[in-house]
């Protein structure tokens, strides 16, 4: 599998997304339309996870959630001490900046799961549930780290008691828009009946993949975008931009094939989902959270750096170390 | 025959449209119920915020207060700026016809 597997339309309308941007051409969404999109594409993969999860073993669904709470509790406090190695980081932007690589990104996501459709390969429904389950500790961490970083600097300047106002930020947390559609639309699929299902399948599955492309070209103009802002990153949080994913995706793969059991698609999954940084729950969640944090910063990194990162080399390179970790 | 107004300061405040229901929740409690709401667009320290996400979509709220209001109301923005939100606050002297209705004239 090699420059194949950039051949899918979904990587193709990424890729002219930022070529569109590169030459300045004035294509352009009408307001609203890519948060509409990506409301569509969560309501439809919860609805195939959900009549999925249906169907699949209740033990093996709960070890799952656990493993998908492990790990976005473990990957940020992992992005954070890798972003402070060296002091070179302020510890605010550090904890927003591990926040979005603790959680994950739907879209990126998605086009693996294209990936996989393309390339006859089957999956499990438990990494959607995951996907659900891994929106939300990220955010709970990147939260903590700031809260204790606040409260250390008051006392070394002797400002007094620093309070953070939890009630709002923790309601942020679990009920964001993304956890909201993608949890009701896996509990609607796991409950209804099957044929009132079918009826909402041209809907949900039949154009599914078009969709998907309409907003990879959108998230293809938005990486370029941010390609101006990656000098005012630096190269220590471009290089972290790569090295996070890779360490996230190993350690999906360890879990998703070692602990979980899952099929080669199921652990691939895993492993995207645990490589992949937050551009859509987390941002909102560490600008009202965390605002002594740059959010150019965390913006740049997970839209401009990790997510172009993860569809173009991602996908299939750790597609290759599934095969190579579990066999085929 | 001359229209009688009364001068009060309209104030502007841009920020991230993150902190839109705290700023309410601030106006209220300075009790400045009504304000005018915009989407703002802009470049900055934060970086594009173009509306395109949550977390890159400014908003801008202009109130009219009396001076005594206005000058209590920074304030307490000045509070969170210092807190490290990134908020902008701009005035200008407001002459309204309004009398009634706004907060200004009370």
């Amino acid at each position: 599998m090699g420059i194949d597997s950039l051949l899918i339309p979904a990587v193709m309308f990424f890729a002219l997304g930022v070529t569109a941007k590169l030459i300045n051409s004035d294509l352009k969404f009408p307001e609203g339309m890519t948060k509409g999109i990506s409301i569509y594409l969560l309501m439809a993969i919860g609805l195939k996870g959900g009549m999925a999860l249906g169907k699949a073993d209740f033990q093996l669904a709960v070890e799952s959630i656990i493993w998908a709470t492990i790990i976005g509790f473990i990957l940020p406090i992992i992005g954070y001490g890798l972003l402070r190695f060296r002091n070179k980081i302020n510890p605010f932007d550090a904890a927003a900046i591990a926040a979005h690589y603790g959680s994950v990104s739907a879209a990126t996501f998605l086009t693996a799961v294209a990936f996989l459709e393309m390339s006859g390969v089957t999956y499990e429904s438990y990494p959607i549930v995951m996907m659900v389950i891994m929106e939300s500790p990220a955010i709970i961490v990147g939260l903590m780290i700031a809260a204790f970083t606040r409260k250390r600097l008051a006392a070394k300047e002797g400002t007094g008691k620093v309070k953070t106002e939890w009630g709002p930020l923790l309601h942020e947390a679990f009920t964001n828009g993304s956890v909201v559609v993608l949890l009701g639309a896996l509990i609607i699929g796991a409950t209804a009946s099957p044929e009132s299902l079918t009826k909402v399948m041209p809907f949900t599955q039949d154009i599914f993949m078009g969709v998907l492309c309409l907003f990879l070209l959108d998230m293809g103009m938005e990486a370029a975008k941010k390609l101006d802002t990656l000098k005012k990153a630096g190269v220590t949080l471009v290089a972290f931009g790569v090295i996070m994913p890779l360490i996230g995706g190993s350690l999906g793969i360890i879990i998703g094939g070692t602990m979980l059991g899952f099929s080669v698609g199921g652990t691939f999954l895993l492993a995207i989902l645990s490589a992949s940084a937050s551009y859509i729950a987390v941002p909102p969640a560490m600008r009202y959270g965390v605002p002594e944090s740059n959010p150019s910063y965390y913006l740049t990194l997970s839209l401009g750096v990790t997510f172009p990162f993860n569809v173009v080399i991602g996908i299939p390179l750790f597609y290759q170390m599934t095969i190579w970790y579990i066999g085929t | 025959m001359s229209i009688k107004m009364c001068t009060g300061k309209s104030i502007q405040i841009v920020i991230n449209s993150t902190f839109e229901n705290k700023l309410i929740q601030i106006l209220k409690k300075n009790g400045l119920t009504g304000y005018t709401q915009l989407s703002a667009r802009g470049d900055g320290e934060s970086g594009v915020q173009d509306g395109h996400s949550e977390g890159e979509s400014n908003v801008m709220f202009i109130v009219l207060a009396s001076d005594n209001a206005a000058a209590t109301l920074i304030e307490e923005l000045n509070k969170y700026r210092n807190m490290g939100y990134h908020i902008f606050v701009y005035t200008h002297i407001a002459e309204v016809l309004n009398s009634d209705k706004i907060q200004i004239c009370k």
